[in-house]
């Protein structure tokens, strides 16, 4: 408690209180917005450091893929297992399965399932990583030799989240339709030319999908950047830090899939 | 003077850590600033290079007042000013050569050809030539901490100050760190500025020593004078006993 809060009677605490907490989720926000164009800046100067992008790439997509296909694997199969059922009992007509399965995929579940699974494992590690280099003074020692810490570690993760995370989506959905249309075969005996069907889909759910991975991309990255950067003193605070970029990574997603839903809805897409 | 606090005080969360200090480095002497743990001797160094902002007095480097400079202002200030960090603060992806170059392609606009070979020759000055191309987590913390201070030294510093240069080292290479602060600061006559207590060091290497306690400066004076002190709270210390006036 500060020596301000100290003078006020306990209603007003109360309400100081209330409305700290209300207002945390806005400062955080606006704090990761801020990075983004500090992060962007970085990208003219001479000289960033290309192998550090590389690095981070191979760490948060080569090393993501067994995540990834394991969890969309399991995404296609349910969904198209319980779909199946109801189509069965429902319509009694099979060929629906494929078309609707593959439009919500592309449209919703692939890329925000992605997102999550890169909040989780990408952004955790950047938030520890960087958290860890903040207890350690290396943040304080590019300060000192006059090296913007934005430039040298929150643009080489930006670029290499942004990308992976992009191949990621494609990889993740191409994964989920595969494993749905073997399972729809397998179960309900629907045959893979009558499953891999666009009909359902059109360009725009393609887009909103390609929309949603590309914030998903840019957002993770600066949310667990920006948990790494306010990470507290020692262990405890990068243990902090890693939790608050994993929340505040995954919960960022699904306020920006609902956003992004809304938006492309209202533009007809 | 080269380095001077005035009426320094500064407070965390409510919790006074300096009180009231007032404090000159004279211009090339090895100051070490002592204390228990906690005192406030690595908070009252970070107050020279700007990390740190008094909640009220001075802090001068070099003529000027650099408590009241931003932070593009405070770069002048960190070209002259070396900081020694307690952890190495090496980056993790960097090569050990690559860390020294770093610095001095951006300070100097080196190209990477010129920055490599000064950083290697700067490594050699400190004993690292074998390891000069490994990652920091691939040595030992005394490499490490060597590195460090090539790193520093490699711009030409005016002032180096060291926060507990020797903290976690073995013997061997703790007196190595110290042979290798006297040198620098004798060789460049840089004025040296060591938070440590590391008493060896202290006795081995130090011009004049300022004893920090309870954020307050309590003692200064040569390692001789403070040794002779009569004083219960410095004996105390100095001696290292558990028993005695201090309060922890």
């Amino acid at each position: 408690m500060n020596p301000k809060q100290e003078q006020l009677g306990p209603n007003h605490r109360f309400l100081a209180a209330v409305g700290a907490s209300t207002m945390a989720p806005f400062w955080v926000a606006g704090a990761i917005v801020l990075l983004l164009p500090r992060a962007l800046v970085g990208l003219k100067e001479r000289g960033w450091p290309a192998r550090e992008v590389l690095r981070q790439a191979y760490s948060a997509g080569n090393r993501s893929v067994l995540l990834v296909a394991v969890t969309l694997a399991s995404v296609g199969m349910i969904l198209v297992y319980h779909g199946g059922l109801q189509a069965q009992r429902v319509l009694g007509d099979m060929s629906p399965v494929g078309p609707a399965f593959i439009q919500i995929l592309l449209r919703e579940f692939g890329p925000t399932i992605v997102g999550l699974m890169v909040a989780a494992r990408v952004g955790g590690g950047i938030a520890a990583e960087i958290g860890s280099m903040v207890v350690t003074e290396q943040i304080d020692a590019l300060r000192m030799n006059a090296a913007d810490p934005i430039r040298f570690l929150v643009t080489p993760r930006l670029i290499a989240v942004f990308l992976t995370t992009m191949a990621l989506t494609v990889f993740g959905c191409a994964v989920a339709v595969a494993s749905g249309a073997v399972t729809a075969n397998v179960l309900f005996g629907v045959p893979h030319q009558s499953f891999l069907n666009l009909s359902m889909t059109e360009p725009g759910d393609l887009i909103t999908g390609l929309i949603k991975a590309a914030a998903y991309g840019v957002y993770v990255p600066l949310a667990a950047s920006w948990a790494g950067l306010s990470a507290g003193i020692g262990s405890e605070g990068v243990g902090r830090a890693t939790t608050s970029g994993v929340v505040v990574g995954s919960l960022g997603i699904i306020v920006l899939s609902s956003v992004i839903g809304a938006v492309t809805f209202a533009f007809g897409l | 003077m080269s380095i001077e606090f005035k009426s320094l005080c500064k407070s965390f969360d409510g919790s006074r850590v300096l009180e009231d200090v007032s404090l000159a480095v004279e211009p090339g002497e090895v100051l070490f600033v002592i204390g228990t743990s906690g005192t406030g001797k690595s908070v009252l160094m970070r107050h020279v290079i700007g990390l740190h902002r008094p909640d009220s007095g001075e802090v001068w480097v070099h003529g000027q007042r650099v408590d009241l400079l931003s932070e593009r202002e405070l770069f002048e200030i960190r070209k002259r000013c070396g900081f020694v960090f307690q952890h190495p603060a090496l980056l993790d992806f960097l090569s050990l050569e690559e860390n020294v170059a770093m610095p001095l392609r951006r300070r100097f606009g080196l190209g990477r050809k010129d920055a490599t070979e000064r950083a290697v020759s700067w490594l050699s000055q400190v004993g690292i030539t074998k390891d000069a191309r490994s990652l920091p987590s691939e040595v030992g913390p005394g490499i490490r901490k060597r590195a460090s201070i090539a790193r520093v030294v490699a711009l030409g510093p005016e002032y180096i100050v060291y926060d507990e240069p020797t903290t976690g080292l073995d013997l061997v290479n703790a007196r190595r760190i110290d042979n290798l602060i006297r040198r620098l600061a004798t060789e460049t006559k840089v004025t040296t500025v060591v938070v440590s207590h590391d008493l060896r060091s202290i006795f081995g290497i130090a011009d004049r020593v300022a004893f920090l306690y309870l954020g307050r400066l309590h003692a200064l004076g040569s390692p001789e004078e403070l040794r002779e002190s009569n004083d219960p709270i410095l004996s105390q210390f100095l001696r290292g006993r558990a028993e005695g006036p201090m309060v922890l």
